[in-house]
């Protein structure tokens, strides 16, 4: 597409950017409203609803395409539950048609408004990981559309699908896919929660107790001292099968409609907040509403704006069962020499079932997720000695929440890159790609 | 059993109309969508069907044709055996600066927003008089309320609607039926793409607004509610200021 053409809308502040706005160079889109507009012209990426946290987003030096356009439901089969929709709808947008007709999505990750789309490329997982794997693996068919006009229609099972799904959006636009849903009789979940008063309480949690729960993570306080460390709780659930009200997602009700003039997260609100929130008394049982439980953040709009002028950054880190209590303690001690206390911290045992895509994050292990403030150099160093610990140990980093991987890591962590190379699309790129690949594909 | 509410739009690719057809068809409606083009309504029907609604297409291939809108309206009627409300939301936004020295272009704003609209609703005032219920609505704009230079020849077009609905609506006053006109702010669509506007508002809510206005509403609604406000005070600006004002 030309310079200026009506169709082109250049805006880098809010629309086309990452969730955390690092990094936030400057982005050009193309949105498509129909199924068969026409795809811009030059070094293409489909744009979702920006929930990513790094780069995997961005293309700094072609053209997003802007997929929300794209939202339409194309079929939902109340008898089988399955559901093919276009790729730029939202899972809230998903979730508002399918929870008052019994159906659930299998997999959902912490924010129900990462897009259709978004969540087949980056391959999401959610707190079930263990029981029912990732995003991927409940997708039957998707469409795709390739750079050079062709259509592709791919099945569970095919090259290309396990190519596509975690494939960053490389391998062409996503259109539409098909999802398998699972029926639900209620939207309400049993919620069990279990205090831990440190990494050891998670690990012996997770071989005993936590066993025959089907939802699980945990939530750690990373302000508590040393001989503390993973101190805070798990969150285990199930569905309830008592029967209930089978209500939609609630709307979004309070917003920070404006960025804050300065950073509301340090670490003094952040220590208020954990003692506010992660300490306060809760119910060692209880019934909760499936929306509070799976997206407790998403009841507040916008809530990135709290960090005011100051972008954030996250990381999540899978390491290897073997070894993961070390591993993570000591992930946890660079985390908190970095200075800033991580604000959200999630700590998850992961499955064993073999990833759907070829490039899919979600593996046997133990994943942890952490989000700082960005402060520069400060923060670069302390994830850079993250991920030597990660991949001195087979551990590897998602690349749908990363700004600064080493292109060593991840064709390590990532080692049938070179096989994918075969399905991605030459005119599509992302500046995650870029920098992974340092300009070699 | 088929019992949900029978509503014709018009336009029904329009951004305003699809999200406006997401929640009726979510309600169960019986839907008689028309369009220009085939393979976009059946897009846009597929998706209401998903979620719950029914759904007859009809391709109307030029708006500005009596004998297409007559033929348009007599096959919504017998489609679910009577009509319970009509949204006419179809348009046609003309850069301004082109179409002003274009009498071709003018005439072709007046047919499509203004003109076809009237001859819709002419052709089924009648209808929803004798059967003493329903709705019209159509979507005018705040574009219609005053001449501005940067947008007066869509603004004419969008005044005829206004006015024609004022009268429609007295005449009506009594049968139970509705006469909605809808008047937008700037909206977030395909068609105001590109253009720099202020305080523009999505389609999801806008759709919402007015599926709620057409529930119940009878007169003038606008969406957001603050236009009404804005156009109340630039509706009374004198036009010795009004001309020298650049908005």
């Amino acid at each position: 597409m030309e310079e200026g053409t009506r169709n082109e809308v250049a805006r880098n502040e809010g629309r086309y950017g990452n969730w955390g706005r690092f990094p936030n160079p400057p982005q050009r889109a193309v949105r498509l409203n129909w199924p068969d507009d026409e795809l811009p012209k030059g070094k293409i990426l489909a744009f979702g609803n920006g929930r990513s946290q790094g780069d995997v987003c961005l293309n700094s030096q072609g053209v997003l395409v802007d997929m929300r356009g794209l939202n339409r439901l194309v079929k939902f089969d109340r008898s089988k539950g399955l559901l093919t929709a276009e790729a730029g709808i939202t899972l809230d947008e998903i979730l508002r048609v399918v929870v008052p007709t019994g159906w659930m999505l299998p997999v959902v990750p912490g924010t129900r408004f990462v897009t259709l789309g978004g969540a087949i490329a980056n391959d999401v997982h959610g707190k079930n990981h263990h029981r029912a794997g990732s995003f991927g693996h409940h997708v039957t068919a998707l469409t795709l559309r390739r750079s050079d006009g062709t259509v592709k229609v791919c099945k569970a099972g095919d090259a290309w699908f396990a190519a596509t799904v975690g494939g960053l959006g490389l391998t062409g636009i996503i259109a539409q896919a098909t999802v398998q849903l699972m029926p639900v009789l209620s939207g309400l979940m049993q919620r069990r929660i279990v205090p831990l008063r440190g990494l050891e309480d998670f690990f012996s949690t997770m071989e005993g107790p936590a066993q025959g729960w089907d939802y699980s993570v945990a939530w750690l306080d990373m302000t508590a001292p040393e001989k503390e460390l993973g101190r805070g709780y798990l969150e285990l659930a199930r569905w309830d099968e008592m029967g209930g009200p089978l209500n939609p997602p609630p709307p979004v009700r309070l917003q920070v409609p404006v960025r804050l003039p300065f950073s509301a997260v340090n670490a003094l609100t952040t220590r208020v907040f954990n003692e506010l929130w992660l300490r306060r008394p809760r119910a060692a049982y209880a019934q909760v509403d499936y929306s509070s439980f799976f997206w407790p953040l998403d009841g507040v709009g916008h809530w990135t704006n709290l960090y005011g002028p100051v972008p954030f950054v996250q990381c999540q880190v899978v390491v290897p069962q073997a070894g993961a209590p070390r591993l993570v303690a000591q992930i946890l001690r660079l985390a908190r020499a970095g200075g800033e206390p991580s604000f959200l911290n999630t700590l998850k045992m992961m499955g064993g079932m073999a990833p759907a895509g070829m490039l899919s994050f979600p593996r046997e292990g133990v994943a942890l997720a952490l989000d700082f403030p960005y402060k520069g150099e400060r923060t670069l160093a302390m994830l850079r000695a993250i991920e030597d610990v990660a991949m001195a140990n087979g551990g590897a980093i998602y690349p749908a929440k990363d700004a600064c991987m080493r292109p060593e890591s991840f064709a390590q962590a990532y080692p049938a890159w070179k096989d994918f190379l075969k399905y991605k699309d030459d005119n599509m790129t992302s500046d995650f790609w870029q920098r992974v690949m340092g300009g070699k594909a | 059993m088929k019992t949900g509410e029978r509503i014709l739009v018009v336009g029904a690719t329009s951004a305003i109309a699809q999200e406006a057809i997401r929640i009726w068809a979510g309600q169960g409606a019986r839907l008689f969508l028309a369009g220009r083009d085939a393979g976009k309504l059946e897009v846009v029907s597929a998706d209401a069907k998903a979620r719950g609604g029914s759904t007859k297409v009809a391709v109307v291939e030029d708006v500005t044709s009596v004998t297409n809108l007559s033929m348009m309206v007599d096959s919504a009627w017998k489609a679910w055996g009577g009509l319970d409300g009509v949204l006419v939301a179809h348009g046609w936004l003309p850069n301004q600066r082109e179409a002003q020295d274009d009498p071709l272009a003018v005439r072709q704003c007046l047919r499509i927003n203004g003109e076809s609209v009237c001859e819709i609703l002419t052709l089924l005032a009648p209808r929803f008089a004798k059967q003493r219920s329903g709705w019209m609505a159509a979507i005018s704009s705040v574009a219609g309320d005053r001449g501005r230079a940067a947008m007066y020849v869509y603004g004419a077009a969008k005044a005829v609607v206004s006015h024609f609905m004022s009268g429609l609506r007295q005449r009506l006053e009594g049968t139970g039926v509705r006469v909605i006109d809808i008047r937008p702010g700037p909206v977030d669509t395909p068609m105001t793409e590109g253009l720099k506007m202020p305080l523009v508002a999505a389609a999801e809510p806008v759709a919402r607004r007015i599926v709620r206005a057409c529930a119940k509403s009878n007169g003038v609604v606008y969406v957001p509610w603050f236009w009404r406000f804005i156009m109340l005070i630039l509706t009374h600006v004198p036009e010795p200021i009004w001309v020298k004002m650049k908005i």
